[in-house]
């Protein structure tokens, strides 16, 4: 393996926070494949993402001996949120690792740091969190924040949903359930309606459910706009739920095409559109979300 | 009767020809040619013209001897030849000065520029790279490989002196020389803050 640590930090030291770094999702894009950090940590204001990269997949031969060091041509692109940073891998050096009893021998490359001080603030909105709630009659809440970073604005809409494959079922023919889905709980079928913050009436929404019985069961609501944002606005949006929607779906679906407990800890929010960062959040909470 | 000194004038405008042309080297720039051809040019006619000072120089000495059928005396022989003397001594050193370039350049013709510059340049700075007599090694500016400002920059013929200065070209605006001397390290790992 190749060991790359890639430093990054923003300019102004308001936005050296790790949640933020983390928020930004940093991955290493090598031709079509993208490698995940194996670790992540934040000193003095620095992101310090190190990644493992298989030598072939940088074009790199295999050492033949300890301090061999080969000099990649290969490029990468380093995705932080919505910024793309190339970066042309350096001399990677070999050092031989004493292998296990009877394993062969063994190399890990490493190369000098990857750099990336000083970067322009972010000029994005942040989506900072998704929460399901319980007001004091019962009905259900989410809550979501975002924050504006940069400039004006205009938001991004937002969408709830899970996508899960196979709500457990050994055996038994498959079925599929896929339903435009409209608020009136007759089987299989809801309607979502919203407002947004900036436009109090009620919109009907796309919304797209799929139970299939062991397979791909997905949900999709969307719940409108976030609304323009203006500079350095931090701004929480609640979405009252005038039903349980998750009991109502568990009612009416099939048992082997949904599981409450399994879809509850699987919602995410996500933002289509706009420039609001990271694109999905996972929704805490999920105990607001059983039935009452 | 003492003899008149005596200047032959071809070799004097030849001499100061070729001064004038190794003192004012940036004609390579003016003329497109690089430092390491315009040394080797400046360089041959530096010993074309010691070699012609050096005859001059053994003629005058056995032409005295001849005269006066014995070996000079020192102050004899100073005020006789001490002119040609002079100025085969400057044009040796005129010479070797030159040709330090070409043999280096010969002797480690491959280079790699490579590491981290990292400057205030907002948009896309580049490297101006100077010889170690202040000459631009090519009339190009280089673009950094990536943008953590890392530059990996190769000798693209043999015949490309080494680097050891650079100037940070942003927009219309040239900084001043740096040294590149870290710029050479097997792991470019050098680094630079400039900002």
């Amino acid at each position: 393996m190749v060991d790359i640590t890639v430093l990054f930090s923003f300019k102004s030291t308001a936005f050296q926070m790790d949640s933020l770094y983390r928020a930004l999702h940093p991955q290493l894009a090598l031709g079509s494949k993208s490698v995940q950090p194996s670790s992540i940590s934040s000193e003095q204001g620095t992101l310090h993402a190190h990644f493992c990269l298989d030598p072939k997949s940088i074009g790199l031969p295999l050492p033949t001996s300890s301090g061999d060091i080969a000099r990649p041509t290969s490029t990468a692109v380093l995705s932080m949120g919505p910024r793309r940073l190339t970066i042309q891998l350096r001399p990677v050096t070999w050092k031989q690792v004493s292998p296990p009893a009877g394993e062969p021998v063994a190399y890990v490359g490493s190369m000098s740091s990857i750099v990336f001080d000083a970067q322009p603030d972010p000029d994005w909105a942040q989506f900072s969190y998704a929460k399901w709630a319980r007001d004091s009659k019962g009905g259900l809440l989410l809550d979501i924040g975002v924050q504006n970073f940069g400039p004006n604005n205009a938001g991004a809409d937002i969408e709830i949903g899970y996508d899960i494959s196979g709500i457990g079922c050994a055996s038994g023919p498959n079925t599929i359930a896929e339903v435009p889905v409209k608020i009136s709980y007759q089987l299989g079928t809801i309607t979502a309606l919203s407002g947004d913050p900036d436009y109090a009436e009620l919109v009907e929404r796309k919304v797209v459910l799929h139970a299939e019985r062991c397979l791909h069961n997905y949900l999709h609501i969307s719940l409108g706009g976030t609304g323009a944002l203006a500079s350095g606005e931090i701004r929480r949006i609640r979405y009252r739920f005038g039903t349980d929607f998750v009991a109502e779906l568990a009612r009416t679906l099939p048992k082997d095409s949904f599981s409450p407990r399994l879809v509850s800890d699987a919602f995410v929010a996500t933002a289509i559109g706009g420039r609001l960062y990271p694109r999905s959040v996972k929704i805490e909470g999920v105990d607001a979300l059983q039935p009452k | 009767m003492q003899e008149e000194p005596h200047i032959e004038p071809v070799p004097v405008f030849i001499t100061a020809g070729a001064s004038v042309l190794s003192a004012a080297n940036g004609f390579t720039g003016a003329l497109g040619v690089s430092p390491f051809w315009a040394d080797s040019i400046i360089g041959t006619l530096l010993c074309i013209v010691l070699a012609f000072w050096v005859y001059q120089l053994f003629k005058r000495v056995m032409s005295n001897r001849r005269s006066r059928g014995k070996l000079v005396n020192f102050k004899t022989l100073v005020s006789g030849i001490g002119m040609s003397a002079g100025l085969a001594v400057i044009l040796l050193a005129l010479s070797v000065w030159t040709w330090v370039g070409p043999f280096r350049q010969i002797r480690h013709p491959r280079w790699t520029f490579c590491g981290r510059i990292a400057t205030s340049c907002p948009n896309h700075p580049c490297l101006v790279l100077f010889d170690w007599k202040g000459r631009k090694i090519r009339d190009e500016c280089y673009l950094a490989s990536d943008d953590s400002g890392y530059f990996d920059i190769r000798d693209s013929h043999w015949y490309i002196y080494q680097p050891k200065l650079f100037a940070v070209s942003c927009g219309d605006k040239v900084s001043q020389l740096y040294s590149a001397d870290s710029m050479f390290r097997n792991l470019c790992d050098g680094s630079l803050d400039l900002r």
